[in-house]
């Protein structure tokens, strides 16, 4: 009996791997109550070996099916990274476009409370506040737009300054932070008269001629007095900070934050027809 | 030696499943299948020894088993009934080239196919019974299988190496 076993070893080993895996499957296909009770043992039997199979594999496919998912995330990752930072510059530029529609429309409310000044609108393209020389900007219009020297140019908070040098489709404004600069103003509040000077810098400028008896105090806007023959009346230049009364003499001093920040202007309003041009004022006279 | 080989058969079929549902899903979105383990079992039926060959292709029955989560022991006695089928075929006809053995691989695949689907219907009850429908796709999965067959010969070459059939004969 053992030799016959021996010599039908390999045969009996290749019967036993086609009729139980046979066996299994039916012991499996049975509907629960159709089961026998060596469908039962078969089960009982193959059911560790079936969860253990089925934890490996399904693991390991799991795992190369991760693997091949992951072929091709670097290059999508760059791609995504691409079209970041392409959404970024788009984002950058529309809220640029959103800030110079902000500012284009307070310039347009502005030249709506001034239509008899015909304002002609105007895009900074350059500066020059060289502390050696005159503080500048260069403006894209000029002659050829109807500018004309000695024009006030403001900003939708205020004074700029003026025209300065016109070319046929150029012009410099002198801004109010330079130290030629001079604009008759008014304290809003008390109608107190005086003078705003620039010094040269883009920083404060100065609050000349208040006489001493007159009412100044910190914080006090001013506005232009339309007495220079420049500033048509009532566009706001600046606030006074830092008030200073010595105990003599005919006058009082002070410092002027502008109401324009000269160093971030971008559009600017030149009034063509302000109520006051007078080329031959003191103001024109200089440089 | 022969234990080394048939673990390494094992997880290349591993590999090979894994592999056929990956592309199944990334070519198509599972619009059709493939049953890359099958030409292991061919290959065993074409190199490897009765006993070991036997055992090997168990073995990756019990992994497409696993793998294909249905009631365990179908696949894995197709697969040994595979490797009986391309043993016979290959001691009756002389069949060792590429062409050879994409064309058993894919008539391995079809007949597994259709077997499953027979046992399958037979221990189904009939509103749970697989349609008769499922043999286009047994088909196309025995195709496309057959046309893949190569490369997994080329795999498996480079892979275990070319071994010369211990034994001539079926069994």
């Amino acid at each position: 009996m053992l030799a016959l076993l021996k010599r039908y070893r390999e045969l009996l080993v290749v019967a036993a791997l086609v009729v139980v895996p046979l066996g299994v499957f039916f012991a499996h296909a049975r509907q629960p109550s159709d089961r026998t009770a060596l469908d039962r043992l078969v089960l009982a039997a193959t059911s560790p070996v079936e969860k253990a199979m089925d934890w490996a594999v399904t693991g390991t496919l799991t795992g190369l099916e991760r693997w091949t998912a992951l072929r091709g995330v670097r290059e999508r990752a760059e791609h995504l990274s691409r079209e970041v930072n392409r959404l970024r510059s788009e984002n950058e530029s529309l809220r640029q476009l959103r800030a110079e529609n902000e500012r284009l429309e307070a310039l347009l409310a502005f030249a709506r409370t001034r239509p008899e000044s015909r304002p002609v609108g105007a895009r900074v393209v350059g500066t020059r506040m060289d502390p050696k020389g005159l503080q500048l900007v260069t403006l894209d219009r000029g002659s050829e737009d109807g500018l004309k020297r000695m024009m006030p140019v403001v900003a939708a908070n205020g004074v700029v300054g003026r025209v300065h040098t016109v070319s046929g489709r150029s012009a410099d404004v002198l801004l109010l932070t330079d130290r030629n600069s001079s604009i008759a103003v008014r304290v809003d509040r008390s109608r107190a008269r005086a003078n705003v000077r620039g010094q040269g810098g883009p920083g404060p400028a100065r609050l000349d001629y208040v006489l001493r008896s007159d009412d100044v105090i910190e914080g006090d806007v001013l506005v232009t007095s339309g007495t220079d023959g420049v500033f048509p009346r009532g566009l706001p230049v600046g606030t006074a900070t830092r008030v200073r009364r010595a105990g003599y003499g005919l006058y009082q001093g002070a410092d002027v934050l502008p109401a324009v920040d000269v160093n971030r202007i971008e559009e600017v309003l030149v009034l063509v027809s302000s109520e006051a041009q007078p080329v031959s004022s003191p103001a024109a006279r200089a440089p | 030696m022969a234990a080394f080989r048939a673990l390494l058969v094992v997880l290349l079929s591993l590999v090979l499943v894994a592999l056929g549902a990956s592309l199944s899903h990334l070519v198509a979105g599972g619009a059709f299948s493939l049953a890359l383990a099958v030409p292991v079992v061919v290959w065993l039926g074409m190199d490897a020894g009765l006993v070991e060959g036997a055992v090997a292709a168990a073995a990756v029955g019990v992994v497409t088993d696993a793998a294909a989560g249905g009631p365990m022991g179908l696949l894995t006695f197709l697969s040994v009934m595979a490797f009986l089928g391309t043993r016979a075929a290959s001691s009756a006809i002389d069949a060792r080239g590429v062409l050879a053995f994409a064309v058993l691989s894919g008539a391995a695949t079809l007949l597994m196919g259709i077997g499953a689907l027979l046992l399958t219907r037979y221990v189904s009850p009939p509103e749970a019974a697989p349609r008769w429908g499922l043999m286009g796709r047994v088909a196309g999965e025995a195709l496309l299988t057959a046309v893949l067959a190569p490369a997994v010969g080329w795999m498996l070459k480079r892979v275990l190496g070319a071994a010369p059939r211990e034994q001539p004969g079926v069994l």
